[in-house]
């Protein structure tokens, strides 16, 4: 027999203590009575009431040097060999959202592969241990080394499988470090998927016939000059079905004359569908008279194993003006301009004011600019007199002009969103100031091989723009560039939360703030509203449905951007590719190796316990 | 000494007037009293007849019987005696520890010697210690004599270990057949005294025991290994954990204890009152007297 730590033999020196202190503890305390005479006879009584009285006290004593013993080997954890093979098995459980499909008993197939794996941990080899890798969002190790049985019961049922598309790369890659330091033997994927198994993997399906289920895709949606049309992909795996489309706009079911339903480019006289088991039809919903900043929902109402997947929404256009204030002598394309952003609030000023106004998105000078910058939104300087001063950009003379072009390289993001959509093929400035040190700011748009538009932040952490030269000395308004320009440089300067309407559960999109903005509070699909922190630089949406994001902006006003989180489309339709998987051989050596030295400290306490349980009611006995 | 006791009040005395010891017959009283004796003599309770013999008192004959039968028949009248009750204290250092026992065993003393003295009997106190048993004032008769004798009492200490059964043989002058013998005592001993009672009852003296114990005798406090020490005798007498068994151990043997002396008293037709020292005297008395037959 080995010990993990020797040392902690050590503490069997305590038996030595423990006998000193029991023959001390033994020392009587002196008591005078009237007559001892009954005491004497008591004692009579005594030896016939209880004639192993005498050996009670050897015993406890007996129980006690054990214990202490006991305490010894645990504090040293002696390591002993176990009988029988041992298995280390692993169970990975897929976890993705179509693992929530119900049969018709109104079992899930998460639930059948649990019911599975317990099943299976239960044939193993006495002493075999079970891990769990969960696939879901994330993969994780959700159960390590338990036993089967009520433990692994217990850790099953605290198990809850998620939305999205599961992540078997990941829970194969820890299945495979499993494998390399001895904590796996076997290997065992409980999944819906095909999946094509080989080496350490075997997989076992979670499927069952009595399934069947009718999906939508995201919907997509198109303006046109009618209204706005909606087109989704319709599913249906299982058996044929009859379902029936459901619109909602606003919240509302729109006119029947207004709806007009195409099923696989054949229009419907209602909105029965008739759809055949793994058809997949294209629906193309047009709603006359739709504004682009409605929401819809499109939804087929059928009772099926998955109805999260049964409804898609397509969300407007976020609700809320950018309040912009315009300062400048002659800005008259640049309101032009802005007036075409319909939830731009512009307001325009003559000169700088001191001090600086307050409670904008987004301050515009043209042609001049403020001894302070304001730090409650972000600030767009056009042709200034001078660069800010902790902006760290040196202007200098004025040059003569050459053509425009965007900056080459940008990093993905908000940057190159800056020019995203411009052609710039014909645009040029006849002049602008030569942009001798460009600082902490960031090129992105260069007149001939000089930085004309450049990027950064201000203190109070807003966008900042910097135009190198005036409008009206390019040839920019003239061009459609000027509008897209301008959008992009609003988008910059006070963009949405998120980048998109629509997500897949399990993303987790970056989540943009303006300056201007206070507290940003999210609802959740189950209309739980919480604060989102000022550190969170990313939402991790997991449950579909309808979100919404307010932010409540610091002069008052509020800002709704809702969006929606959908179930990707593979998960309800089973369609995804076959899955190939592979698992290496497992280390025998450090399988070997920690099968060798169980730790025997299970059993040790569980004796512990007992001679302490055994130690008590004997003791008990003696209590007075 | 000990601190002075009061063992009687007004009140208290009050309560006695109204009772009395339940004597029998004694044959061999001193001098007239109330108690009627076996003996013809002269009281005014008739008893009997005889034939009348010469030298019989003329003033005896029934001269009625003499004109119907006639033959002089005698008179013969009961003779009423005065008791003379013998009240033994174990004077031991067991019934002096606790000094509410050693109280309430001298007022139990006391108040048997005023219902003695009370109805015209002589008491005497007599102490036991060691194996020697001494009076405490001689005999006592009235109540004069009796206060006296309470006050002595009162300043009475205890001590030393008591051989029961020796210091009541000891007793030179126990009488014969003329009252009642107490014997009070924690009766907490290895001694012989039940041999002791048996001489007194032989002698034809009416015998009571009275064992008076402390709660702290009945129900001990005592708890974990206890080395017991003996205060009649010193030194230890054994060693012990009073645990929960000990003292059951110790109620059942408390209880054997006093059911072996009930046992005795009964198959000698003694009478017995047991009391713990924190009950009242009066109480014990009252209640377990006349339950006894002690007290009428």
């Amino acid at each position: 027999m080995s010990f993990v730590y020797p040392a902690g033999l050590w503490a069997l020196l305590g038996v030595l203590a423990l006998l000193a202190a029991h023959f001390i503890r033994r020392r009587y305390a002196q008591r005078t009575v009237p007559s001892a005479y009954l005491w004497r006879l008591s004692e009579r009584f005594l030896m016939r009431m209880e004639p192993a009285r005498r050996a009670r006290r050897a015993i406890l004593l007996a129980l006690q040097v054990l214990c202490l013993v006991l305490c010894a080997l645990l504090i040293a954890q002696p390591l002993v060999v176990m009988p029988g093979a041992q298995t280390a098995y692993v169970a990975v459980l897929d976890a993705s959202g179509s693992m929530q499909i119900t049969d018709a008993a109104g079992e899930t197939r998460f639930a059948r592969a649990c019911r599975a794996i317990e099943k299976d941990a239960a044939a193993l080899p006495w002493g075999s241990r079970v891990s769990v890798v969960l696939a879901g969002d994330e993969a994780r190790l959700a159960v390590e080394d338990t036993t089967p049985g009520a433990a692994l019961h217990r850790a099953l049922d605290t198990l809850v499988c998620d939305w999205g598309a599961g992540d078997l790369s990941g829970a194969m890659a820890i299945c495979g470090d499993l494998l390399a330091s001895g904590g796996a033997s076997q290997v065992c994927l409980y999944t819906d998927r095909d999946v094509e198994a080989s080496g350490s993997l075997s997989a076992v399906s979670a499927r069952s016939a009595e399934e069947w289920n009718v999906c939508l895709s995201p919907v997509t949606a198109e303006r046109t000059g009618q209204g706005m049309r909606l087109r989704a992909q319709l599913t249906g795996t299982g058996r044929d079905a009859d379902v029936l489309l459901g619109v909602l706009v606003d919240g509302a079911a729109p006119d029947a004359g207004d709806v007009t339903v195409t099923v696989g480019g054949e229009a419907q006289d209602g909105l029965l569908v008739h759809l055949a088991d793994g058809e997949t039809a294209e629906v193309s919903v047009l709603v006359a008279g739709m504004k682009p900043e409605s929401s819809a929902v499109l939804s087929v109402q059928v009772q099926d194993g998955l109805l999260q997947d049964n409804e898609v929404r397509f969300c407007g256009r976020p609700s809320g003006s950018t309040r912009v204030l315009l300062t400048g002598g002659s800005t008259y394309f640049l309101r032009k301009a802005l007036s075409v952003f319909g939830e731009v609030s512009l307001e325009c000023a003559e000169a700088c004011e001191d001090p600086v106004p307050a409670g904008y998105d987004l301050y515009i000078y043209d042609g001049c600019m403020p001894g302070t910058l304001p730090e409650d939104g972000a600030v767009f300087l056009i042709d200034p007199p001078a660069a800010p001063e902790d902006s760290g950009v040196v202007l200098g003379e004025t040059l003569l002009g050459a053509s425009i072009s965007a900056e080459s390289g940008l990093p993905d993001g908000e940057l190159s969103a800056l020019t995203a959509n411009l052609t710039l093929r014909e645009a040029s400035a006849a002049r602008f100031r030569e942009v001798v040190s460009c600082g902490r700011m960031t090129p992105v748009l260069r007149c001939g091989e000089m930085p004309l538009l450049l990027a950064g932040r201000t203190a109070g952490g807003g966008a900042l723009l910097l135009l190198a030269c005036d409008i009206q000395e390019t040839n920019l308004p003239l061009t459609a560039d000027f509008v897209a320009l301008l959008g992009n440089a609003l988008d910059f300067c006070a963009p949405q939360p998120l980048e998109a309407q629509q997500y897949l559960c399990g993303d987790a999109p970056a989540l943009r703030r303006m300056a201007s903005c206070g507290t940003l509070y999210l609802q959740n699909a189950d209309r739980s509203i919480r604060e989102v922190g000022a550190q969170e630089t990313q939402l991790t949406l997991r449950d579909p449905g309808a979100y919404a994001l307010m932010a409540q902006l610091a002069d008052g006003r509020e800002r709704l951007f809702s969006f929606a989180v959908h179930m990707p489309p593979e998960e309800g339709t089973d369609a995804a590719e076959p899955a190939v998987l592979h698992l290496g051989a497992p280390n025998a050596q450090a399988l070997a190796a920690r099968e060798r030295h169980m730790p025997a400290t299970g059993i040790l306490a569980a004796l512990l316990l007992l001679l302490v349980t055994v130690e008590w009611m004997v003791d008990e006995r003696e209590r007075v | 000494m000990s601190a002075k006791r009061n063992l009687l009040d007004a009140a208290f005395l009050q309560t006695l007037e109204a009772i009395d010891l339940y004597v029998h017959q004694p044959e061999n009283g001193q001098g007239s009293g109330l108690r009627r004796s076996r003996a013809y003599g002269s009281s005014t309770e008739f008893a009997d007849y005889r034939d009348y013999a010469p030298g019989d008192d003329l003033r005896r004959i029934d001269w009625n019987l003499a004109g119907r039968f006639d033959r002089y028949y005698i008179r013969r009248f009961h003779d009423e005696k005065q008791g003379r009750h013998c009240i033994y204290i174990d004077q031991s250092a067991s019934m002096g520890m606790d000094e509410a026992k050693a109280t309430a065993a001298l007022q139990l003393a006391a108040a048997l010697g005023y219902l003695a003295v009370s109805n015209m009997d002589a008491v005497s106190f007599r102490l036991l210690r060691g194996d020697r048993c001494a009076e405490l004032c001689g005999w006592v008769a009235g109540r004069e004599r009796f206060y006296a004798a309470v006050r002595q009492m009162e300043a009475l200490d205890f001590g030393g270990d008591t051989d029961l059964g020796a210091a009541l043989r000891d007793d030179r002058h126990p009488g014969y057949d003329d009252g009642m013998s107490f014997i009070l005592s924690d009766f907490l001993t290895d001694s012989d005294w039940k041999g002791a009672a048996d001489a007194l009852l032989a002698r034809r003296r009416e015998c009571a025991l009275v064992q008076v114990l402390s709660p702290e005798e009945a129900e001990p406090s005592l708890s974990g290994p206890c080395r017991i020490i003996d205060a009649e005798r010193g030194g230890a007498a054994l060693s012990m954990d009073v645990d929960r068994s000990a003292r059951r151990a110790y109620r059942e043997a408390v209880r054997w204890f006093q059911e072996e002396i009930r046992r005795f008293c009964v198959s000698r037709g003694m009478a017995l009152l047991t009391m713990r020292s924190d009950e009242p005297v009066g109480d014990a008395l009252l209640k377990r007297g006349f339950a006894e037959g002690l007290i009428r």
